[in-house]
Order: structure tokens, then sequence, then C-alpha cells
């Protein structure tokens, strides 16, 4: 019995500090939040909470603009983590080969990844704006002569060209963890018996290295879908385009939607509502892929 | 006249959060110095720029008077709003701070001494005394800025386009024919500097436009806010659609929602376009331009009105006396001191760039772009600003500012027209 | 075997040119951090003018009273280092008990822990700065505009992750090696620092670059918690200051970008051995 009760203490006397951080910090917050939203909170502190049902979801619901940000982002979590995940691969693939620079190149593709969303997505407006058309006329390229960021599907290409920059050394890292984990003499077997490059790796490595997919898939798509830094400091929303018969801003991503609701329109209750939806949808999200992960994983 | 995002988000987060700075000092007597020689009043300024100026015009005013003037500025990345309510916690209040608007004055509206009976409240044009509580004048205009169309002379002159001349829209709209007949010589990328990129520009600036040319401008604004008005049978709405087509079609069209802010004063700058979309705070970055040529203003005319041959003027910042402090007569005696002596005159005209509001400076500024503002505002070729009214849910920039993007791409008045329409309506409905 | 090296010569001038034109936006970084502010608006690619004009940025870098780029470093540094030891040290342990109880409620905070990974922050960005209000207001102990306010801020947004990373590692350690400490008379909790903590040396550098490398560069979090222009405030809530007002003064904020993302590179390249194996060992487990 002693030692029962000396193990009860340890177990809440180590999950003490970071559970009360927790929900000092994560829980209660978003239970307010959550309370919030069906109330007409202003921010201002003494002002009165009134509960109004759901007439803040009932407005995010009827806003174009909010719509639109939503398929916007599904699109841009999409297209982003097929691009990240693309690209880190082939990364690793590189520099697990017998390269005599491949530290270097290890270390250096990770470096982006140092750099905070905000000021990145400041510098490669500059870049966008200033330095590829120079490089455009310098070359003769068409394409690159008008900014990348002019036109609502070019300014998304830059969004996802961005967060590809910055991400996808992180997620190499993963990759190569995983790719040291092949064992090479199955390879070195398999070679011996006569299975192509292209066997080997569709046949050992990716079954080999599934765990990773699903690591990387799930951060790529969670963080993705909670983009925010580098949209304000890229293209903050611009330029607009039409979408159901109104006018909105085409690379508003849905952070930065419910963002703009609470502080420049200053709807703090409806922000909070569009966040409340925008965590529900979340949440299916996350789950599905997980499960179809596992699942792949296992087919695999 | 900083208009951003992160700022708003700074500003309406520390609404929440600042009250729990340091607590207890809310009410505020803190009596510095004991004597009226010793007395000290601390002025919390805005504008890092004119610090300097500023603190050299208060050492004078020391030696005078006796009284301490203590300057403590707000730059660059710092928040003014947020900032104040810092201050205003910190155990010494100011004794003169700075609003922006009414905006700021619903926020401090129980800390703003009466100024009425100052003597320079009657140099000061009726129009930009606007900053007032329940009738009386709370605010101290600290300068003007004016904006329409900066005109590169130069370019003008090559063209054989005189800007005095230019009054009504079929002015302006030969001058951009003429000038743009001559791009490839005058080696030009596009006649007019514009942006909708910075979304202030259109959605405030331009916009402003269409509320402000017009016979009894403040009732239209109301009524156009409270969804009364039906856009599309107003006549100078199709007036103000003509004017945002011009600008557009005459500017570089396929960047528009690129160019910020930078990049529209340095095409101008450098000579790229014989004309800019903004107002006389440009200079500055002119002058790290290296520019050399001679500018001035043109009205952005949408008709031919004599509302079409005036620019907007207006007061983007005020300096309010703390009712609470014990020093408020000599926070008044220096605002005095900064209107009715000829120190004060030299400080704001040579010192701190700036076009002062009252009618009684006899100096003249250095600045163009100042001199122009001046010569509009005695001529009374000046418009109101009445985009102030619906910057507190920056309807101009997050709901104006996309319709007329979305214009300069398409050209469809009738949808342009019932854009604006429902924007307001759905403005005169929202919440809270 | 010829052919293979060829094979390998072009891999590696491939990858070369991959990794060139991967740094090609350090590249303008660079120059333009070391250029008049004419010259950035003029020409953008090109090298300076003039190298000694880097010496003239940095001077109104330094000097900016309201960047105090010194003072901001400080705070930066004492942040993150605050909230990394405490992400750290108290992730392990909870990530321990929770690994080692096999109860009903161990396995439900565990999975409390890592469903809210998924809450977006922006959830509970807008009430937390009132609940931090309130809280000062009922203990009396000030949380916004305090580091033990964003550090305490930081375990609790930092800890869901680190414990998900650690309850993977520790899940790995056999069970053996615990009994054979007890047995040998080690207490409950000091077989946690003396045996277990050491063992998660790799999966701790792992948790300590994700975390440091969020917390350096994080903007949302220390803008709500400690405004701007106060007297504590970071490296990106000082850049801002430069970026995000009227004028962009692209050649300051190029230089200032420069000096705060160096201690960091030059941390990681000298450290990185360790974290690449860290993060090898700690990803995927």
């Amino acid at each position: 019995m002693h030692k029962s009760t000396q193990d009860r203490l340890v177990f809440w006397g180590f999950l003490t500090p970071t559970l009360f951080a927790f929900v000092m910090i994560i829980i209660v917050p978003f239970a307010l939040g959550v309370y919030y939203s069906f109330t007409n909170w202003t921010g201002a502190s003494g002002a009165s909470i009134d509960f109004v049902g759901l007439r803040n979801f009932r407005a995010a619901l009827q806003d174009t603009r909010f719509f639109y940000s939503f398929g916007l982002t599904a699109l841009y979590a999409l297209a982003s983590m097929v691009v990240i995940n693309l690209v880190a691969l082939g990364l690793a693939l590189l520099v697990t080969q017998d390269l005599k620079l491949r530290n270097i190149y290890r270390a250096g593709f990770f470096v982006p990844n140092l750099i905070g969303g905000l000021v990145l997505g400041y510098i490669w407006q500059f870049i966008f704006n200033s330095a590829l058309p120079q490089v455009g006329k310098f070359l003769g390229w068409k394409f690159l002569q008008t900014s990348l960021l002019a036109t609502t599907p070019r300014a998304f290409a830059a969004l996802v060209i961005v967060s590809c920059w910055q991400y996808a050394g992180y997620i190499m890292m993963i990759y190569i963890a995983a790719l040291q984990n092949v064992p090479r003499e199955l390879l070195e077997a398999a070679a011996i018996d006569g299975a192509t490059g292209w066997q080997r790796f569709r046949h050992i490595t990716v079954p080999m290295i599934a765990p990773a997919f699903t690591v990387s898939v799930f951060l790529t798509l969670v963080n993705s879908f909670k983009m925010f830094d580098t949209n304000v400091s890229l293209t903050n929303g611009a330029p607009v385009t039409e979408f159901a018969g109104k006018t909105v801003f085409g690379t508003e991503l849905v952070a930065m939607n419910i963002y703009n609701t609470a502080f420049a329109i200053n709807d703090m209750a409806q922000g909070q509502a569009k966040a409340v939806i925008f965590f529900l949808v979340l949440v299916v999200v996350s789950l599905i892929q997980v499960s179809v992960s596992k699942k792949r994983e296992v087919e695999l | 006249m900083k208009q951003r995002m992160l700022a708003t988000l700074a500003a309406s987060v520390m609404l929440l959060g600042t009250l729990a700075g340091c607590g207890g000092s809310a009410g505020g007597n803190q009596n510095t110095g004991g004597t009226d020689a010793g007395k000290e009043i601390v002025l919390f300024n805005l504008k890092v720029e004119i610090d300097q100026a500023l603190k050299g015009l208060a050492a004078d005013f020391e030696k005078e008077t006796g009284i301490k003037v203590t300057v403590k500025s707000c730059g660059g990345g710092c928040d003014y709003g947020a900032q104040l309510k810092a201050e205003m916690e910190s155990g010494r209040e100011p004794d003169i701070f700075v609003l922006e608007g009414p905006g700021n004055l619903e926020v401090w509206k129980h800390k703003v001494a009466d100024l009425s009976n100052e003597p320079w409240v009657s140099e000061v044009n009726p129009d930009l005394l606007g900053l007032k509580l329940d009738g009386k004048i709370v605010g101290f205009p600290v300068a003007i800025e004016g904006y329409g169309l900066i005109y590169n002379k130069e370019i003008l002159d090559k063209a054989g386009v005189d800007p005095e001349k230019i009054r009504t829209y079929s002015d302006l709209e030969q001058a951009f024919k003429t000038i743009d007949a001559k791009k490839e010589e005058l080696g030009l990328d596009a006649v007019v500097s514009y942006t909708t990129k910075e979304t202030w520009v259109p959605g405030n600036h331009t916009f402003n436009i269409y509320l402000a040319a017009r016979d009894n401008p403040d009732q239209f604004t109301e009524d156009f806010l409270a969804g009364k008005v039906d856009v599309k049978s107003d006549p100078i709405a199709k007036d103000f659609a003509r004017l945002v087509k011009l600008l557009i079609d005459y500017s570089d069209k396929e960047n528009l929602e690129v160019i910020d802010y930078n990049a529209q004063v340095a095409a101008f700058g450098t000579g790229k376009t014989a004309f800019l979309h903004q107002g006389n705070w440009v200079f500055g970055n002119l002058k790290d331009l290296q520019v050399d040529f001679e500018m001035g203003f043109v009205p952005l005319a949408l008709n031919d009105s004599k509302y079409a041959a005036a620019i907007p003027v207006g007061v983007p910042s005020y300096y309010a006396v703390n009712k609470d402090s014990p020093n408020v007569e000599a926070a008044k005696e220096f605002l005095n001191y900064i209107a009715m002596t000829e120190r004060g005159h030299k400080y704001m005209i040579e010192e701190a760039f700036m076009v002062p509001a009252f009618k009684n400076v006899k100096l003249q500024p250095t600045d163009p772009l100042a001199k122009s503002i001046m010569k509009y505002n005695a001529e009374g070729r000046t418009l109101t600003w009445q985009f102030t009214k619906y910057t507190g849910k920056n309807f101009g920039m997050q709901k104006i500012a996309p319709i007329i993007a979305q214009y300069g791409k398409d050209g469809d008045l009738e949808k342009f027209l019932d854009s604006l329409d429902k924007a307001a309506k759905e403005y005169s409905t929202m919440t809270q | 075997m010829q052919l293979r090296r060829l094979f390998l010569i072009l891999l590696e001038c491939l990858t070369a040119i991959l990794f060139l034109l991967y740094f090609a936006p350090f590249y303008i970084v660079v120059v333009n951090g070391f250029k008049s502010r004419f010259e950035v608006l003029t020409d953008v690619l090109g090298l300076p003018h003039d190298w000694n004009q880097v010496v003239i940025n940095f001077n109104s870098i330094i000097n900016n009273p309201n960047l105090r780029f010194l003072s901001s470093t400080v705070s930066s540094v004492i942040i993150t280092v605050g909230s990394l030891t405490v992400i750290a040290l108290f992730s392990a342990m909870a990530a321990w008990v929770l690994v080692r109880t096999k109860t009903r409620v161990s396995r439900w905070l565990f999975m409390l822990y890592v469903a809210a990974m998924v809450i977006p922050f922006q959830v509970v960005m807008l009430p937390l700065v009132s609940w931090m209000r309130i809280i000062h207001e009922v203990t009396g102990i000030p949380m916004l505009r305090t580091y033990h306010g964003l550090i305490f801020a930081y375990l609790g947004f930092g800890c869901s992750l680190s414990i998900f990373l650690y309850h993977g590692f520790i899940k790995g350690i056999p069970l053996e090696l615990e009994q054979a400490a007890v047995v040998d008379g080690c207490s409950r909790a000091g077989v946690f620092f003396r045996i277990i903590f050491p063992i998660l040396k790799p999966i701790t550098v792992t948790v300590l670059v994700l975390n440091g490398i969020w917390i350096w560069n994080d903007f949302l979090l220390p803008l709500l918690m400690l405004g701007t222009g106060n007297r504590i405030q970071t490296i990106p809530l000082a850049i801002n200051g430069f970026v995000g007002s009227f004028v962009k003064q692209w050649e300051l904020i190029m230089l200032a970008l420069l000096l705060a993302i160096l201690p960091v590179v030059v941390l990681y390249l000298f450290a990185q051995k360790y974290i690449i194996k860290g993060m090898v060992e700690g990803s995927i487990k």
C-alpha cells in the first residue's frame, strides 16, 4: 500500500507542472473561447457579456469570404503537403547518397527553418517583387518579369513555394532518419537478385519509411492549416478575386480571416466563432488523416 | 497615417491586456514639481521624426518660462495607442498626449481638458477643429496633411501640361491622355503611380473623394454608412467610378496589387511616372530618393463641380491636455507657445517640416508639397476627411478596397456600384 | 564502377546547384543589408557599391531607440532559455510517469495532451489575454508583460508536442533498467533523475531544437503577451518595428535579420552533429 501511495504521489507530482500550465494556458482559454463564441463579447474589459445563441455562427456561415478562405486553405494544405513531402523526400534521397559534401548539404537545407515566418515572408515579398523581375529582365523570361504576387493563382503558388522553402529541410530530416533505418543488406540482396533501383525503392524503401510518411504528412498538413505569419507578411490577402458573386481577398487563408474578423473588422465574438468552426474542421481532418495513414502503413 | 494590420492587432490586444499593467496608479495626481518655476510637463510624442525638433523647442520654452517640458517619443515599431495606455499607468501620466481621431477620443474622453477658450482656436479653420467632446474643443491640431495627385513638374512641362489648369475631370483625363501618348519619349512606365495593394489608399483616400466631393458631405457620409443611400442612382457614384477607372487604366495595371507604398513612391521618385496618388507625407521618402524636380498637387477631380478642384485636407493627429494633471495651465501655455509665437512657427515649419493648421503663420515652408497644401488651404479649395469616420472597423481597407481592386480588373460599372451599395448596407447592419 | 562514379559526380553537381539555388535568398539578404536605401530601391541584385555602408546601417540599428537591439537580444535569450529549461524538464517528467503508469487516468491524460495539438492558436489567443488579466486581478500576480508570464505560456503551448516526443522515446526504454535501479535502493523519483533523464539526451536535443526554433522566432504570442514598445521585447517584435511601419527600410530589415539569425545559425552549425543525431534518433520512434 505504501508503495502505491508513493507511486501516486510521484505520478501527480511529476505531472503537475505541465498539467497546470496546460490547463491555465490552453484548456481554460479554450473553454472561454467556446463560451465567448456564443456571446456578444467585445474583448473590452468591463463590457457586459450577453448570450446571443448561434448568431455568431450564423454570421460566420453566411460569410462568403470565410467560405472562400476555407476552400483555399484546404487547397493550400493539400498542395503544400504534396510539394513539401516530395521535395523533402527528394532532398533526403540526394543527401543520403555518397556525396562528398553531404553533411554540408544536410545542415544547409535545414537553415531556412531557423528563420521566423513573419520576417521570412517579408523577405520573399521583396524577392518576388523586386529581385525576381530583375532576374527575369536579365534572362528575358517573360513569366518572371511581373511579380509572382500579381495574380491570385500565382500568389497562391508563391505561398506554396515559400512554405516549401522554409519547411522542406525539416521534413527532410525526418526522411533521412527513416532512410538510415533501411537495412543496407536488404537493398544489396535485392540488387543481387536483379531488382532495379525503382523496384528497390518502391518495394523496400517506401514500406520501410512508411511511418515517416505518416509523421510528415501529419505535420505538414496541420502546419499548413494553421499557416498565418507568412501569409500576412507575404501577400496579406492580395490580390482580390471573385467568389460566388462577391469580391474576396484571393490569398486570405482561414487563420488570417479569423484574425481580420476579430481585429480589423473588430468583431471579436464572430472571430471566435470562426475559430471554433476552424477547430472542429481541423479535428475532423486530423482524424481522417491519421486513420488513412495508419491503414496505408498496414497495407504497405 | 500608419494604417497597418499589426498595429491594429497590437492596439486591440492591448485594450484587452494593458489594464493588467501596474494597477493602482489610475487616479493619477502625481505632481512632480512643488513650486511653479520648477514645474515639469511631460509631452508624449507620436512621431519620432520630430523628436529632436520638439526637444529644441522645449528647451527654449523652459528658458522663457521656467517650465520644463520633457518630451517622450514613440515611433518606428512602437504602437502609440498601446504605449499611451502604459504611460498612463506608469505612475507619471503625460500632461500632453496625442489623439489620432474620434476613435482614440472615445478611449480617452475621461482624460481630456476643454481647450475651447484658448487663443489659438480662432486661428484655425473650423473644419480642422474636428476633435470635439460635447461641443467643446479638446484637440490641438498638431499639423495638417493633404493628399491628391502629386505631379512631377519636369515631366508635365515636357509634355506640355499645365498643372494649374487641371480643375475638372475632363482636364485630368486630357492631361493623362497627353502624357500617355508621349510615354516613350518621356521615359515613363505609366502615367500615374497608384496601388490597390496598400488597401488604405483606395479604401480610405480614393473613396473619400466620393464621400466628400459634394454638398453637405458630413450628412451624406452618415447616411451612406447607415445604409440609407442608393448608390446605384447617385450620379456622383458614376463620376467616382469614372475617376477610379481613369486612375487604374493609366497606372501599372498589371502590378496594382503588388505595388506597395515603397514601390509606389519609388516609381514616382525615379521619374517613371508623372503622377503619384499620395499625400504630403511622402516628401521625406522622396528626399531619400534624392529627387530634385519641382512638384505639387493636382486634385483627384471626379466631375466638373467646384469640389472636383479641391484636395482633401485633414488633421492626422491632435494634442490633448490631460485634465487630471496638476499642470493643465502650463501645458496649455506650451501649446500656445507653439501656435502663437514666432519661435513656435519656426519649429513647425523649419524644424519639424509640418504644415501648420494656423492662419497666423507667416513663414513659408521649403517643402514643395507642404507649400502646395498651404496654397489650397488659403484658396479654400479643400475637402474634408470623411474616411476617419469608418476606420474603426476598417471598412475602407477590408470592404471598399477589394471592390475597387476588382473594378480595376473587370471594369463592370453596374457590379461596382452594386457592390458598394451592398457593402454600405452590410456595414450598417454590423453588430456591436 | 566507373559508371557509378560518374553518376555520383553528376549527382554531386546537381545537389550543389540545388543547394546554391536554395541559398540564393540569403544572397539577396546579405547584399541588400550592405546597401544604402537608394541603392536598395534602384539595384536589388548587384553587389553593393560601398561595403562600408554596412557600418552606417549597423549603427542605425544599434542606436535605434525603439529597436533596442541589444536589450531585445537579451530578452529573447532569457525567454528562450527559460522556456526550454522548463519545457524539457517538466515534459520529460510528465511523459515518464504517463508511460510507466498504466491506468485509465494516465491514458486519458496523454490523449488530452496529444489532442490539444490540433487546437489552433487562433482559438485560444483572444481569450488567453483576458484570462491572463483575470489571473492578475484575482491573484495579484502579473502575467502580461513579464518574463515569467510568457515562459509559463510557452510551457503550456510547448508541453503537448514535447510530452508526445518523450512518450514515444521512453516507451522504447526497457523497464528492467529501472527495476534494477529500484533494487539498488533508488527511490521512484531518483530513478527518473539518475537513470532515465540522462538516457533521454538524444530526444531532449530534439525537443530543445524544435521548441527553440519556434520560441526564438515566435511573433504572435510575444505580441499578445508583451505588446510592442514595452520594457521587454523579443527580437521578432523589434524587427517588426522596421518591417511593419509605413515605409519598409529594407536595408535595415535585411541587416537586422542577419544579425538576428546569425547567433542561431552559428549555434546550429556548431551543434548540428548532435542536433541532427538527436533529431534522427528522436523523430521516429
